[in-house]
């Protein structure tokens, strides 16, 4: 008889941890087998093979620094430490989010951060309080952003396009249709042969691994859902305002990595609540720094430092949403709901001031300034 | 209450001898420091006008970016401070009106911008691009740096009129 | 029982004012990013440390106890503002890369707590020798930092006279592709402080380990012997 001892909340889903990695890896390789097609369509073999030497220096720099750790730090046994500490995850997650030219020394790096910083410093796996590969990654974008591999093809993003030539603003539906018929249409941008981040264009694949991973029990399908929605709410708001159509709020769903984060990073059991109503704030939380920093920030992405920021916020959300979920449903309802009114308030009060800063600028037109539009691949 | 009293005049004694000793000090050090600053000075200038004789002028400024401006053998040079990505006043640079009618030189003395991205108004790339080009003429913003650049063009707009108000 | 005291070598590890302490780390972390700015940094910090030290324990039987602390920062900020007086005069380029900086030295809790934890209850020549141990410390600890973030950051190692600017040396081993910007910037030099304190705080619970073991050992020895001889 096999006893399971977990500290609460009790309820197990059934399956060990490593039966969750796997099935989790699994998921990784199916959106890895995508974006390998993806790049030999798109530009040749020659990306393919960049594609898969980042992921092999990846996973191996993960490893190769949790047997280092676990030989010469807690001088325990190596190997057993590293099967357990289930590092090539996050090393395939950070590749993921790379654009396809990034240099692999930048990869190492990131991973080496990620793995040391984001993890084992902190205790381990289980022990992290931030997202290991979100970190590695954020530490890449910050001080490796120029470095890119010589003579690998890529063209220019579509969230890079609408942030660097529109400020996340199009309002002209003719303008807008001319901007999505480049990669082929919402649709194409949901089915996702296009260039962006290695594992974050496909987001139709995404949404089926999300469905099938839901379905045995490896991640909570709460989150994906209420950070979706939230997201497509919020950026309706905002694209509302502006007089947009509805076409923008299914575009900031279907690009920038929004559905990869929301199916693979945000759902990590140990940096998200364990409460149900803690959750969706969390999740909430999240779609809304995401549309803010996509709209507003300069920053090149929203959702790696919306997820970071959330992260950073659980042990409160936890204390303010821990309790017997069914007990104080109306306070948990209160809560989350007041929270998600609150984004949906930000989002209408950014829109006006956009809207109002837009009249400014029309009025005291910028003569003599053209825009040099220059192929910079930022995600 | 005496105690009081013997407190303050102690402590009375003690900020007034530091009084002294750093009058003395400023006094030994001050020239000295006059000195560094119009050496640094003299150096900016000389990137543009390598070699000429430089003379302060006053001037009148409703920009408020204008810093000084030095009348050389062969042009303007405006020193001007913008405003950039990284807050008020944070890019600092030297450009030279010369007086074939042409921008003889460009160079930013301090920059706050982020590294990589803003820090490129210093850089070789856009310099050349500074540099040579008629006085008025457009410049092309830094793709990517764009809060950056448009306050160093901003700003050589600004000691373009001043310029051709005053001086032309 | 005896305890072994520590060697001096072994004291600037495990009584390092910084890494032991805790003292003083802001101005370490803003400063490390060269070699130059790491070697003028603790210099202005040993100087001030000894010159007030000297003074505070010179004055220590007419200063009144209630006014103390006021009275130990005015020394220290005078002695500061003279020493940045001096630096913008003759040493230009170390002030313009240390900046603000050098004024933070007046808050620096290494000069202030050794004012009130030594200089003001020893004599003169003692805490002449406690400034020269901790200013000794605090080198360490600022060129330990320098040395690895430079390195990394820059891909090498290189120092300039501060006040001739004429270089000493300057050795490229990284290439500049390989630099890892990271170390430059206030996250490399939190993430390098938090390592290194790591690394020594084991060193000091290894230490701690090694004499609690030769301790009950003695003991053992001790007890051993007296029942033999009883």
């Amino acid at each position: 008889m096999k006893f399971v001892f977990n500290p609460s909340p009790n309820y197990h889903s059934g399956s060990s941890t490593r039966e969750i990695m796997n099935e989790l890896s699994c998921g990784l390789l199916a959106v890895f087998a995508f974006s390998v097609v993806n790049q030999a369509v798109q530009h040749g073999i020659g990306n393919v093979i960049h594609l898969c030497v980042m992921m092999a220096a990846g996973v191996a720099t993960a490893i190769l620094t949790e047997l280092a750790w676990a030989k010469w730090v807690l001088k325990t046994e190596p190997v057993a430490y590293v099967k357990s500490s289930f590092g090539w995850i996050t090393a395939i997650i950070l590749v993921m989010m790379m654009p396809i030219n990034m240099s692999i020394y930048p990869v190492i790096v990131g991973t080496i951060f990620a793995i040391v910083i984001g993890k084992l410093v902190f205790g381990g796996f289980g022990s992290n309080i931030f997202n290991p590969a979100a970190a590695g990654c954020a530490v890449i974008f910050s001080y490796f952003s120029t470095s890119r591999a010589a003579d690998i093809v890529t063209s220019a993003t579509p969230t890079s396009l609408i942030s660097g030539s529109f400020g996340w603003v199009v309002s002209d539906p003719a303008v807008a249709n001319q901007f999505l018929s480049q990669f082929g249409g919402l649709g194409g941008l949901a089915v996702g042969f296009y260039d962006g981040s290695i594992g974050e264009t496909c987001a139709l694949l995404l949404l089926v691994v999300g469905v099938v991973l839901s379905v045995v029990d490896c991640i909570d399908w709460r989150i994906p859902t209420f950070y979706l929605g939230a997201i497509f709410v919020f950026s309706w708001i905002y694209g509302a305002v502006l007089g947009m159509g509805m076409w923008y709020p299914v575009f900031h769903l279907l690009t920038g990595g929004a559905v990869f984060g929301a199916v693979f990073m945000l759902t990590d059991p140990v940096t998200n609540p364990t409460t149900f109503a803690g959750k969706v704030v969390f999740s909430i939380g999240a779609a809304l720094l995401t549309v803010l920093i996509r709209v507003r920030g300069s920053l090149p992405e929203g959702v790696l430092y919306s997820i970071l920021l959330m992260n950073m916020l659980v042990p409160w959300i936890e204390r303010v949403c821990s309790g017997i979920q069914y007990k104080d449903i109306k306070k948990y309802t209160l809560i989350t709901v007041v929270t998600f009114l609150a984004g949906c308030a930000l989002m209408f009060g950014v829109g006006i001031a956009k809207k109002n800063q837009l009249a400014e600028t029309a009025v005291t037109a910028n003569n003599n300034i053209a825009v040099v539009e220059t192929m910079t691949v930022t995600e | 209450m005496k105690r009081a009293f013997y407190l303050a005049f102690f402590l009375a004694v003690v900020a007034a001898i530091a009084g002294g000793a750093l009058t003395f000090a400023n006094d030994m050090t001050k020239d000295q420091i006059a000195a560094n600053k119009a050496a640094t000075e003299k150096a900016n200038l000389e990137i543009i006008y390598p070699g000429s004789d430089f003379e302060k002028l006053d001037f009148t400024d409703d920009t408020g970016m204008i810093v000084s401006v030095y009348k050389a053998n062969e042009g303007y040079v405006y020193q001007m401070s913008t405003d950039g990505f990284g807050g008020k006043g944070s890019i600092e640079f030297m450009i030279g009106f010369g007086t074939d009618g042409k921008i003889s030189g460009y160079t930013v003395l301090s920059s706050g911008e982020t590294q990589g991205i803003g820090s490129k108004v210093a850089e070789a790339d856009f310099v050349s691009s500074v540099t040579g080009k008629d006085i008025g003429a457009s410049i092309d913003i830094i793709s990517g740096a764009s809060v950056s650049s448009r306050a160093v063009i901003k700003g050589i707009d600004a000691a373009t009129a001043h310029y051709e108000a005053n001086y032309k | 029982m005896e305890e072994k005291k520590p060697s001096f070598l072994q004291s600037l590890i495990l009584e390092n004012p910084v890494f032991s302490l805790y003292l003083g780390i802001c101005s370490i972390l803003g400063v490390s990013t060269s070699l130059d700015n790491a070697v003028g940094m603790a210099a202005l910090v040993f100087l001030v440390l000894l010159f007030s030290n000297i003074v505070v324990s010179l004055i220590r039987k007419i200063t009144p106890g209630e006014i103390r602390i006021p009275v130990y920062i005015v020394i220290i900020a005078t002695l500061v503002s003279v020493a940045e007086m001096f630096i913008k005069a003759y040493m230009p380029s170390l002030y313009a890369s240390m900046g603000s900086f050098i004024s933070l030295v007046v808050v620096n809790c290494i000069i202030l707590g050794r004012a009130e934890a030594c200089a003001s209850k020893n004599d003169v020549l003692t805490s002449i020798k406690d400034a020269c141990v901790m200013g000794a410390g605090y080198f360490v600890a600022i060129f330990t930092i320098s040395v690895i973030r430079q390195f990394l950051s820059t891909g090498g190692w290189s120092f300039a006279n501060p006040l001739t600017l004429k270089t000493i040396f300057d050795i490229k081993i990284i290439p500049e592709q390989f630099t890892i910007g990271l170390f430059g910037k206030p996250v490399g030099a939190f993430v390098t402080f938090g390592l290194l304190a790591a690394l020594f705080a084991g060193y000091k619970q290894n230490h701690e380990a090694k004499l609690a073991q030769a301790a009950k050992e003695a003991k053992a020895a001790a007890a051993a012997a007296a029942k033999e001889a009883k």
